[in-house]
């Protein structure tokens, strides 16, 4: 399992390089949904392996996916809010214009 | 458990495809896949609830997205924004956190005493309640934010 584990790691690296290196509104909340997914991942491969309190890791994945859904929804609305105020995703645009 | 790893690896080429790609649709499109992949992956692991979850969840998001790039634009003008080196060095820094994680805590996980929660008392259903209370209050705060009414004029 200790590939799964590591496969995982580099699914939340890769979501963390589209939070960190994008500069698209868009393309980060796709970057944080992809971390969203890693850690979900991650604890359903924990209980598969141990074995011992899988339901228990089986109900804190589900709920950081819903967790996860739910705060995604309120950033796409905000993107578009943000959108509909400067007329751009481009949060370094955002930052200069803010005010 | 090789079709798993090739399963994963497949939702790390799709989340890369979709952060690299020009048009924000194909972005959205591959973060789709990506979530096929993912529920394949829970349905491997033995996790319907959380497949079904996946599900639910990409089922809302993606439809969500669309909506969202129909109201805005449609391409990524940033894309060709080279990453400035403080942009690397964060970056850098959650890889070293991350292999640090995997070499450090993860051989403690094993060590746990974890045990299975009690079973659920009462009627049966009740238990996707706390699921509802979360997409329900989402739902509310999508609304209080696209609402016309009572916003102030900007």
């Amino acid at each position: 399992m200790t590939a799964v584990y590591v496969i995982c790691a580099i699914l939340f690296i890769v979501g963390i390089y589209g939070v960190v290196v994008k500069k698209n509104l868009i393309k980060i909340i796709i970057g944080i949904s992809l971390m969203v997914q890693s850690v979900a991942v991650l604890l359903l491969s924990l209980g598969y392996a141990e074995g011992v309190g899988e339901g228990l890791f089986q109900t804190i994945g589900l709920i950081t996916m819903i967790g996860g859904l739910g705060v995604m929804s309120l950033m796409i609305i905000t993107a578009i809010r943000l959108y509909e105020k400067y007329g751009t995703f481009d949060v370094s645009e955002i930052r200069r214009l803010r005010g | 458990m090789i079709g798993i790893e090739l399963v994963l690896g497949a939702i790390i080429v799709a989340g890369f495809v979709a952060l690299e790609v020009k048009k924000l649709r194909t972005s959205v499109i591959s973060l789709a896949v990506a979530g096929l992949f993912f529920v394949i992956a829970c349905f491997l692991f033995g996790s319907v609830e959380v497949g079904i979850g996946g599900i639910v969840a990409f089922g809302v998001l993606i439809p969500l997205l669309l909506w969202a790039l129909k109201r805005t634009m449609g391409e990524d003008v940033t894309i060709r924004v080279r990453p400035a080196p403080n942009d690397i060095f964060v970056l850098l820094s959650a890889a070293v956190f991350m292999i640090a994680f995997l070499l450090v805590v993860f051989p403690l996980v094993g060590e746990l005493s974890l045990s299975p929660p009690p079973p659920v008392e009462g009627p049966a259903g009740l238990s996707i309640l706390r699921e509802l209370v979360v997409l329900l209050a989402a739902l509310a705060g999508v609304w209080a934010v696209i609402r016309k009414v009572g916003r102030r004029g900007e």
